[in-house]
């Protein structure tokens, strides 16, 4: 009978064991989860904030390098430029952050709110897109609005402000809108593209043959600089090795200028370990012709 | 004898252990409600505040809005209540991100109230066909309250806080640099964030 109450006793306590076991266990396991999650929430903000900085940081950089007097000035700007070579920033703390930074000038886009059709329509590979676009910028016309359509549609008659603004016209498609937003751009100050800078799409766009693209740029990766506007016919000519066309060397003499004033920074804030976090801020930042005293300024923010 | 004794020292100790475990659930239980609503309202906050950091000015020409169809429905920062245009990014990378139009309120629908968001397309917006369905992100909500920032009169001062946008004339169709996000619950908890818009401005005292 003894035997029979101590087993019972053991059978309770190991039971009571068990159950507490699994509560331990379930705390664990919640806590656990919390304490990822909050680690997650702290690393998302860090990685954020990381990245807003480095937007500053190429918005401050794109100021000294345009400061005559500064010991890097140039005149022009270039593809070999100090604020057009991308960079990592090492951060001390967090361990293990980092900044990622490229910036590209948007003067070696086409102005998707002057360019003409012709060369929307190269750009795009799409003639319908291309008259597309034209139709929205362009003053009102009888029976271009779409209200019956799903979504609605209606032009604009006026000019772009975003490029986002492109997934709105009909017809527009993946292939297509990546294409533009590669080559045109609705933030540029100056209408004349910098023959630094200038993609060899761009070029083919605006009539030039694909064998001058190709030189131009070939000419560019080897090193050389078109330092001013009076020297890009000349030098185009010496890249070309004098197989210019007239009608390409009337579209250099008018159509080009060697200096970048607006700029597309993306910053991405990286955290490294776990959890590993990247955030990515897409920026363009202006140089010139903002409003008022400021001299640089924030036109476009872009944060997912 | 023996039995008896180790009968009630083990039941003291189950209504012990039991009443212990009872409170430590109602903590555990209150504690993760408390969690979860945290949670809820930062993930509002937080998409507040995305799609602020994304505004836009669509359009700068004030005659370009208006009531009617096939206007563009204007932007409105009050003191209760946001509406503006805004780039929304697709999680997805495939997806083409666009303009949105997108509006903001604390109201009562169904007999809920909470803080709710509508989201329509430039298009959508212009024609005024139907009403957009309204996203409940934070159940609860009873009141917003929005103050935005403004230069000070005198330099060295701290910026200014009112409850209108826009202060001079011409900031009609000018975003707001700062505001100041103030949401009041039905718990009477009130939840506050200052966002920004990085291409907004600070409103000038006139």
């Amino acid at each position: 009978m003894a035997q029979s109450r101590s087993g019972s006793l053991l059978v309770i306590t190991l039971s009571l064991v068990a159950v507490l076991s699994v509560f331990a266990v379930a705390m664990a396991r919640y806590l656990s989860i919390e304490l990822r999650l909050t680690k997650y929430r702290l690393a998302r903000e860090q990685t954020r904030g990381l990245a807003r900085s480095g937007v500053y940081l190429a918005l401050q950089r794109l100021v000294e390098d345009a400061q005559e007097g500064a010991a890097t000035y140039e005149a022009y700007d270039w593809l070999r430029d100090d604020w057009a070579v991308g960079s990592q920033v090492e951060v001390s703390q967090p361990p293990g952050a980092t900044i990622e930074l490229e910036v590209t000038d948007e003067e070696r886009k086409l102005d998707l709110n002057t360019a003409p059709e012709s060369a929307l329509s190269v750009a795009s590979t799409s003639p319908s897109i291309a008259k597309a676009i034209v139709d929205y910028r362009d003053e009102p016309e009888l029976g271009e609005d779409r209200p019956e359509w799903e979504p609605p549609y209606y032009a604009k008659n006026y000019p772009f402000r975003a490029p986002e603004e492109l997934a709105d016209l009909p017809e527009m498609d993946e292939p297509t809108y990546a294409a533009l937003r590669a080559t045109t751009s609705p933030y540029l100050v100056s209408e004349t593209p910098n023959i630094n800078t200038v993609t060899p799409e761009v070029l083919v766009a605006l009539g030039f043959r694909p064998a001058t693209a190709e030189a131009i740029r070939d000419c560019r990766d080897r090193g050389t600089i078109f330092e001013e506007t009076s020297v890009i016919v000349s030098t185009a000519e010496t890249c070309a090795r004098g197989s210019l066309t007239p009608e390409e060397e009337s579209l250099l003499l008018n159509q080009f200028g060697v200096v970048s004033q607006v700029f597309t920074v993306v910053s991405e804030g990286v955290m490294t370990g776990r959890p590993a976090m990247r955030v990515r801020i897409e920026a363009v930042i202006r140089r010139s012709g903002c409003e008022g005293d400021v001299p640089t300024c924030v036109v476009a923010w872009r944060e997912s | 004898m023996e039995l008896l004794i180790a009968a009630t020292i083990f039941s003291v100790l189950v209504t012990g252990l039991t009443s212990h475990l009872r409170g430590g659930g109602i903590v555990w239980r209150r504690t993760t409600e408390t969690v979860e609503a945290l949670q809820r309202q930062r993930a509002a906050l937080d998409q507040l505040a995305r799609d602020l950091g994304n505004a836009v000015i669509y359009d700068d020409r004030e005659d370009a809005y208006g009531a009617e169809a096939g206007t563009l429905p204007p932007q409105r920062f009050a003191p209760d209540g946001m509406d503006w245009f805004t780039v929304s990014l697709s999680l997805s990378r495939s997806a083409a991100p666009s303009v949105r139009f997108v509006t903001y309120r604390c109201e009562e629908l169904d007999g809920v109230w909470g803080l709710r968001r509508t989201s329509q397309s430039v298009g959508e917006a212009r024609a005024r066909q139907a009403a957009p369905t309204p996203e409940l992100l934070l159940e609860g909500c009873r009141e917003l309250s929005l103050r935005y920032a403004y230069t000070p009169v005198e330099d060295g001062q701290p910026l200014e806080w009112r409850p209108q946008w826009p202060g001079g004339s011409g900031e009609t169709l000018q975003l707001p640099r700062l505001m100041e996000v103030t949401s009041r619950m039905e718990s009477g908890q009130a939840l506050q964030r200052v966002a920004a818009v990085p291409v907004g401005v600070l409103g000038t005292v006139e």
